[in-house]
């Protein structure tokens, strides 16, 4: 009896120290002097340290900003403390943040021992960030596109009746063609100020600089690569031998391919996905195609894709197209789709 | 010629409404406040429009829907009807959508002036004596 209970002791002993080292989220024991005294092995590898460095280390040292983890371990320390669900960041041993949403238990209160549970959100973190900003910046193109519309409209009036009315005044009063041409004038300027302070380009305010697009398409193309794997696609470049310098926005132009790349992955449903991408150029104009064997777009949608969340697939938010459009109409560069339902999908930019 | 203006921007039509009045090129002309109201006038007509500006952003039927309801039931009534898009919208994508259909010619940046009309009144009898 008493033999059987200590095996099962021993076996469920086991079992919870399996749970910590395979467990997928970082699990630290600490104390209140700020020891370490185990960590599992997602620890280690979340953080990038050998066990035995991470156990020689101060728990405050693990956070991004060492007081932020003075204050955690003064809280986690307090009689009766439960840290549920709150949010910190860590940094990994070469400097990278990582968010953390932080469980915290006394698990003995003699030697103030507690258990930390940490859950790495820095990808749904990123992905959360992405989408609001994909939604920001479309949010605000359509407004700024609607309200130069809606001041546009009577500035044409203004400046097609002052156009009519020169032609009934009498040419040759020089009074008369001096304040026609004085109100036309500040029309004309008006027109010019909405259309440059509403443009996508002020709106998106866009940094440009100088850039090799081969060079931004392997960049994209390393920015996927997690997706590409778990979906068993296989990614195609072929870039032109020489480096193509264009004058643009990085960080959004990135943003814009991203969106055509994961829109292409998304439109194959099964294996034997090929996406394709080729820079080059084309009828005079730098160009990038990126093309897929995927769904297709039937014809009657086609006109549809840049419509903000309009989407052919179930699960998305209907942004990324959009999103891609009004960056690329910020840079003045044009976008061809072609789509063939059953057999894929080219996107041509030309630069 | 016989040229129809779609606009919402009662203004505009006022002033579109001299301008054909004046313009040599015009000969009858209809200047509608809505798309739906074209489509009526349209069933009813004998005379076949040589020219249509519309608007794309009006309420209840805008310039697209109307260019769709005009390519299933008029083309057939009208065949040598073009039609420009006359708006004042920065979007390319409106251009690109516009210029997809194959009944309109151009893709036109408000305001159009009278020059601007008799050029394209020009341009279509060209066309159809060419055709």
């Amino acid at each position: 009896m008493h033999f059987t209970s200590t095996l099962k002791s021993i076996m469920n002993e086991s079992i919870y120290r399996l749970a910590f080292m395979r467990s997928h989220d970082i699990i630290l024991i600490a104390d209140c002097n700020h020891n370490i005294i185990d960590a599992n092995p997602a620890a280690c590898r979340t953080l990038g340290l050998a066990r035995e460095n991470l156990l020689a280390m101060h728990l405050s040292g693990v956070f991004s900003d060492p007081n932020v983890g003075n204050r955690f371990l003064k809280d986690v320390c307090k009689p009766n403390a439960m840290i549920n669900h709150m949010e910190y960041e860590f940094m990994t041993e070469s400097g990278l943040p990582v968010a953390v949403l932080v469980n915290a238990d006394k698990i003995d209160d003699e030697t103030d021992t507690f258990m930390l549970v940490a859950k790495d959100v820095t990808h749904y973190k990123k992905e959360k960030e992405d989408h609001f900003t994909k939604k920001e910046m479309v949010t605000l193109g359509k407004m700024a596109q609607n309200v130069a519309h809606d001041l546009k409209n009577p500035l044409n009036n203004i400046f097609l009746g002052l156009h009519q009315f020169r032609s009934v005044l009498p040419e040759d009063n020089e009074e008369v063609s001096f304040y026609i041409n004085f109100l036309e004038k500040n029309s004309r300027r008006l027109n010019d100020l909405i259309s440059h302070s509403l443009s996508l380009e002020a709106i998106l305010q866009l940094h440009k600089e100088q850039h090799d697009i081969n060079e931004l398409v392997n960049e994209a193309a390393k920015n996927v690569r997690e997706k590409i794997a778990m979906s068993n696609i296989i990614l195609n470049l072929d870039l032109a031998d020489r480096p193509i310098h264009i004058a643009l926005d990085k960080e959004k132009m990135l943003m814009a391919l991203d969106n055509l790349i994961v829109n292409a992955i998304e439109s194959i449903p099964e294996n034997d996905g090929i996406i394709y991408i080729k820079t080059g150029e084309k009828k005079g104009k730098p160009t990038l195609v990126i093309s897929d064997n995927g769904r297709g777009i039937p014809s009657t949608d086609l006109k549809n894709i840049y419509e903000p969340y309009f989407s052919t697939k179930s699960q998305q938010r209907g942004l990324g197209l959009t999103n891609t459009e009004q960056i690329l109409n910020a840079h003045e560069v044009e976008m061809e789709a072609k789509s063939e339902l059953g057999k894929g999908s080219t996107f041509t930019l030309y630069f | 010629m016989n040229v129809i203006f779609i606009d919402d921007d009662e203004d505009l039509n006022f002033l579109q409404e001299r301008m054909c009045s004046r313009c040599k090129a015009v000969n009858h002309y209809y200047i509608a406040s809505s798309a739906l109201q074209t489509l009526q006038y349209l069933s009813e007509t004998s005379v076949a429009p040589d020219i249509i500006f519309v608007d794309i952003n009006m309420p209840l039927m805008n310039g697209f829907q109307f260019i769709e309801e005009f390519e299933r039931n008029y083309l057939q009534k009208f065949p040598d009807t073009q039609l420009y898009v006359l708006s004042s919208s920065v979007r390319s994508d409106d251009q690109r959508r516009s210029l997809a259909y194959r009944s309109v010619k151009d893709f036109l940046i408000k305001p159009l002036t009278e020059d601007q009309l008799l050029g394209i009144c020009h341009q279509q009898v060209n066309s159809l004596e060419k055709g």
